[in-house]
């Protein structure tokens, strides 16, 4: 019946976590936006995104939310986890450290979500692959051997960007399908959004009348 | 703004007031609730506590027998009304102590936190924007914010922890941030009352404005604007900005809102607004244009009608201006405007003490002028707009100039052959009138002609 970017089904809650200055926030923006942010500030707190995209005809938009990597913000961001149905857990291939500190991460994850949650590792900046640190089956092995879904991925580029958010999606919306998620538990993050009735205004706001009329 | 959950324990309940309800004839209960330094009033007759009683009797474990009985005769005795009061009051106090943790909704609703408080005023949104937010912004670009609701989204965005129970995920602040983050056009009404039956004071609320990402019109009215203490991603994409009855007294003091200092010669490329180009200040209490409009580099209409002006400075800072409105101010005299805004297109200066013309002559590219209700005397003072070659709106009603013999032909006389081109007053000339102004120029260049032939010739 209506069209446009207001009509999907489904609603996906996702979370970006990492270590400071893998590229989650630049990740998020390539996502969301289809362009690089070069001069990316620190994130403080969280950040918030949203996209429609498609998996199997159906309309799904992803909530996403894209934590501070700054150790001084864990206990802000530790909180996001809950209700998250996709993780989205990033390092940078140019910095070890970043890659050791992932077990640390998966703990967190593991703790503070729920088993259904989707665990994707994203190896940001594989553009730099000169200055590679960690190599691909290393870290392709570190994913198998925790069950997580795992890409390499540039936010500058925006090779694989796209698939490691949709991957995602989909395996989430298969959860759906077989029903090991149960939508109505509150901290599936994943909600259904009844259809809508084309274009019947259901929010009124009621602060509108006494406003002076601006000739600009 | 209350937040409850970091003042779980100093949150107290009180019935200190029964009253009367006329024409209706029962009694209402008035409720006192603080939390924290909040505190607000919540009206409720016997039979909402009954209603309340019923769900946390069912859902939530409160026990049978506590809320004192119904009364079906005499209940509006004053001693029986003294002793239900009384009753209800250590209902409410046990109620609140055996919930304090979970909070359930319906007891928060009861108490009026969804008006007042942080938690509840957010899942109330959400719910709101849950259900209708993306059929709202299908058909309409703006959405009024009060500032106890911005308030609240600034300070659960710095909460280290989100409430404990999430009840159900359409009351996630997600949905709030998410309307936010699609918004385009966003209204602030600031008051300097306090709200509802609470002690809240809007403007005494502090807020920012970073999850607005894709807002490109801000309306605030009656707030002071430094209580907005970041403008987020505004500084990039406002388009349009109005803030009237603010009582600004400085531009700064908008444009840097943000800043502690406010000082313009110290701001910086970051504070820049990008692609502001419509500012619309009117109605504060701005004495100067200080250079801080430099910070809005891209403006091209600025409006500060209704101000304290008496003098144009900086203007020189905003090389795209084509519109300057500067109506009910207070400028007496303009000397050199084309050295002040020679590029401008449209100017309005109505209801100001204006008495001479002399220094608009320059203004070669003014389409528009407006002078209405100034104090121009002299038909003579035309003269000195009679060679603005793009002049087509003049308006000059309500001077004491308006009210000679033959105004507006004696005017539209002095443009020359431009005469037909001007619209005087927002009147187009009648054919009548052009005659008589053909009649007037012709007699007036018959005359000069005589008295000075060499002139004559070296015009014609």
């Amino acid at each position: 019946m209506s069209v446009g970017p207001y009509n999907y089904s489904y609603i996906f809650k996702y979370i970006i976590i990492g270590d400071m200055g893998v590229g989650k926030s630049c990740l998020l923006h390539q996502f969301t936006e289809k362009k690089f942010m070069s001069d990316c500030p620190h994130t403080i707190g969280v950040e918030f995104g949203t996209r429609i995209i498609e998996v199997s005809g159906q309309k799904i938009k992803l909530q996403i939310w894209d934590t501070a990597g700054q150790e001084r913000f864990r206990a802000v961001t530790r909180s996001y986890y809950r209700g998250a149905a996709g993780a989205l857990m990033v390092y940078d291939i140019t910095r070890r450290s970043t890659y050791n500190h992932l077990s640390s991460w998966l703990t967190d994850t593991r703790n503070l979500t729920n088993p259904s949650t989707v665990i994707f590792l994203i190896g940001n900046k594989c553009d730099l692959n000169a200055a590679r640190d960690v190599t691909y089956e290393e870290a392709k092995q570190f994913a198998d051997e925790n069950g997580l879904m795992f890409v390499e991925a540039s936010a500058k580029s925006g090779e694989n960007v796209e698939e490691a958010f949709l991957e995602t999606a989909k395996k989430i919306y298969q959860s759906i399908q077989d029903g090991r998620l149960d939508l109505n538990a509150a901290e599936s993050g994943v909600q259904h959004k009844p259809s809508q009735s084309g274009g019947r205004n259901t929010l009124v706001n009621d602060q509108t009348a006494s406003k002076d009329s601006c000739s600009c | 703004m209350s937040t409850f959950l970091a003042n779980r324990q100093s949150t107290r309940v009180a019935i200190p007031e029964v009253e009367l309800q006329q024409p209706e004839n029962y009694i209402v209960y008035h409720i006192t609730v603080e939390v924290g330094l909040v505190s607000w009033r919540v009206t409720h007759r016997y039979k909402d506590f009954a209603d309340l009683h019923e769900k946390l009797v069912a859902d939530h474990g409160v026990t049978k027998d506590l809320l004192p009985p119904k009364k079906v005769l005499g209940n509006r005795d004053p001693v029986f009304v003294e002793k239900r009061r009384s009753a209800l009051e250590v209902y409410l106090e046990s109620v609140l102590t055996f919930l304090r943790q979970t909070m359930p909704r319906e007891l928060a609703m009861f108490l009026d936190f969804h008006k007042y408080d942080v938690l509840f005023i957010l899942q109330e949104l959400a719910v709101t924007f849950f259900v209708g937010g993306d059929d709202y912004l299908r058909t309409s670009r703006d959405y009024d914010f009060t500032p106890l609701q911005l308030h609240a989204i600034s300070e659960r965005l710095k909460q280290p922890c989100p409430p404990p129970e999430m009840v159900d995920q359409k009351f996630d602040f997600s949905h709030v941030l998410d309307f936010c983050s699609q918004l385009k056009s966003l209204t602030i009404l600031g008051a300097s009352k306090p709200f509802c039956n609470s002690n809240i004071v809007f403007n005494k609320l502090y807020f920012e404005l970073s999850s607005f990402k894709a807002v490109d019109t801000l309306f605030i009215n009656a707030l002071p604007v430094a209580n907005i203490y970041s403008v987020g991603p505004l500084r990039d994409n406002l388009v349009s900005l109005t803030a009237h009855h603010c009582h600004l007294e400085r531009i700064s003091h908008m444009l840097l809102c943000d800043d502690v200092h406010k000082d313009p010669a110290s701001a910086c490329e970051p504070q820049i607004w990008k692609s502001l180009t419509c500012v619309n200040l009117s109605n504060n209490e701005i004495s100067e244009i200080d250079s801080s409009v430099r910070l809005m580099p891209r403006v091209e209409q600025l409006f500060l009608n209704n101000n304290r002006l008496h003098s144009l400075d900086n203007l020189t800072l905003l090389p795209h201006l084509a519109q300057l409105h500067l109506s009910a101010n207070c400028f007496s005299s303009l000397e050199n405007l084309h050295c002040k805004i020679g590029n401008v297109v449209q100017l309005e200066l109505s209801e100001n003490h204006i008495k001479t013309l002399e220094g608009f002559s320059k203004l070669y590219s003014l389409e528009t002028l407006n002078l209405a209700s100034n104090e121009i005397l002299d038909l003579g003072e035309v003269k000195h707009i009679s060679n603005l070659p793009c002049l087509e709106n003049l308006v000059l009603t309500g001077n004491p100039v308006a009210i000679v013999v033959d105004y507006r032909v004696k005017v539209l006389e002095q443009f020359g052959n431009r005469a037909p081109a001007i619209c005087l007053d927002n009147e187009i000339s009648s054919q009548k009138e052009l005659d008589t102004v053909a009649v007037l120029q012709a007699l007036r260049k018959a005359k000069e002609g005589k008295s000075q032939p060499f002139a004559y010739s070296l015009t014609s």
